[in-house]
């Protein structure tokens, strides 16, 4: 086979340059001309279908970009951290098993053990996990840009820009009885893009009616959107209101494609937003 | 059997091909091409989709081949399909006569079984 048959020619191109920087600093200087390298699996995939990069700049090994912590009442990611150090991860599990389970339920262990969160949440891809359980959570990013730092709501990634890197992931502490679950329906089963995914959190209130509701659905455009659901607080958790929940999520836009149709996704999204929303409402309950 | 691992690696592989048409193997055209040309659209089964299997032979006498013998070969993918097929039938009621047989064929027939009865 010759070469030609590739979508690029690799004696063609000059090789990329990898930079590796001791600390955030040195790396902020180093990423004005080149990108941000995680894991480094959503830029093979780019390579392969004929995007190289001039330069990459090595980022998850800096000190202080791995791990999980607490600053004041919040549960700080570090961006650099592995999908597989946050599946079992115990603060994240006892506190919010969505994220933890959205985590676990990307591609397969060894795909894990090489994507960050931040080079997840970074590709913008409506079709990751993390982001879908990380809207309903309501966490939020720090972003070091040449500008400086500033904290956005993880949703807004596609106000990260040339020389901008994420740096930490920020989740609120969960209230006493509040519970969160994530929803992931594979049309093979194993090892692949969501059909369809979907993250509740429910909070319940002394009387056992609903303090909180937030559901967020992925694979669809412009995703993960948020559902409104406001005006639902308050309410007594009954199967009518999980239905409602259902109804409201399946009226956004999930596209055709060789998973299944739009019109199979949406039914899928009614059916699997009511379970991610028992579950949470079940782990709400039992805190 | 003259040699039982190949022989079985042959079954096995036979089943896991029969598996991937019967229920993931998708295969999409337009203007003259493949819509999915590459694996992480077309869905192949995998190590963790694949069920555990137990291959047995019976012995039988080929007078066609030499020495009575019989090639082993894609033979085992031809029944897969359609005892799928009849599985999803007896499980949940409606048959499925087009390849792959997905959760959404499915769904769709129970849909229509559904609707049906409520007219009668």
């Amino acid at each position: 086979m010759s070469s030609k048959a590739l979508p690029f020619n690799p004696a063609q191109l000059s090789p990329t340059r990898l930079l590796t920087p001791a600390t955030l600093d040195e790396a902020m200087d180093l990423l004005h001309g080149a990108a941000p390298l995680g894991g480094g699996v959503g830029l093979s995939l780019a390579r392969r279908a004929g995007h190289r990069r001039q330069a990459l700049v090595a980022v998850a090994h800096l000190p202080r970009l791995s791990g999980v912590w607490r600053i004041g009442s919040h549960i700080v990611i570090g961006a650099g951290t592995r999908l597989a150090e946050l599946e079992n991860e115990p603060t994240l599990v006892q506190a919010w098993p969505a994220v933890a389970d959205a985590a676990g339920g990307v591609a397969t262990a060894r795909i894990r053990r090489l994507v960050t969160l931040g080079g997840n949440l970074a590709a913008n891809d409506e079709t990751h996990d993390p982001p879908v359980a990380l809207a309903a959570v309501g966490a939020t990013m720090t972003i070091r840009g040449p500008a400086g730092t500033r904290t956005v709501p993880t949703t807004a990634v596609g106000d990260v820009g040339q020389g901008d890197l994420i740096t930490d992931v920020r989740l609120p502490a969960p209230a006493r009885r509040l519970g969160s679950a994530y929803e992931k329906f594979l049309v093979r089963g194993v090892w692949e893009y969501a059909c369809v995914n979907v993250a509740a959190v429910a909070e319940l209130g002394e009387d056992d009616r609903l303090a909180d509701l937030r559901v967020a659905v992925g694979s669809v455009e412009g995703g993960p959107v948020l559902i409104a659901l406001d005006d639902l607080q308050g309410q007594p958790v009954s199967d009518g209101l999980i239905a409602e929940c259902g109804r409201r999520s399946g009226l956004v836009n999930p596209r055709d494609d060789a998973k299944a149709s739009a019109v199979y996704k949406k039914h899928m999204i009614t059916e699997f937003t009511q379970r991610a929303v028992r579950t949470a409402v079940a782990r709400a309950g039992a805190r | 059997v003259l040699n039982p691992p190949l022989a079985e690696g042959q079954v096995e592989g036979a089943i896991a091909q029969g598996l991937g048409m019967a229920l993931t193997e998708r295969f999409h055209w337009s203007d003259g091409a493949p819509t999915d040309p590459s694996f992480s659209s077309y869905k192949l089964p995998t190590a963790g989709f694949m069920p555990h299997l137990n291959i047995q032979f019976a012995e039988s006498y080929e007078p066609t081949g030499p020495f009575g013998a019989k090639g082993v070969g894609e033979i085992a993918l031809d029944p897969v399909p359609s005892i799928i097929a009849s599985a999803v039938a007896d499980a949940v009621g409606v048959r499925i006569s087009e390849l792959p047989i997905t959760a959404e064929k499915v769904y769709w027939g129970m849909r229509a079984a559904r609707d049906e009865e409520r007219v009668e």
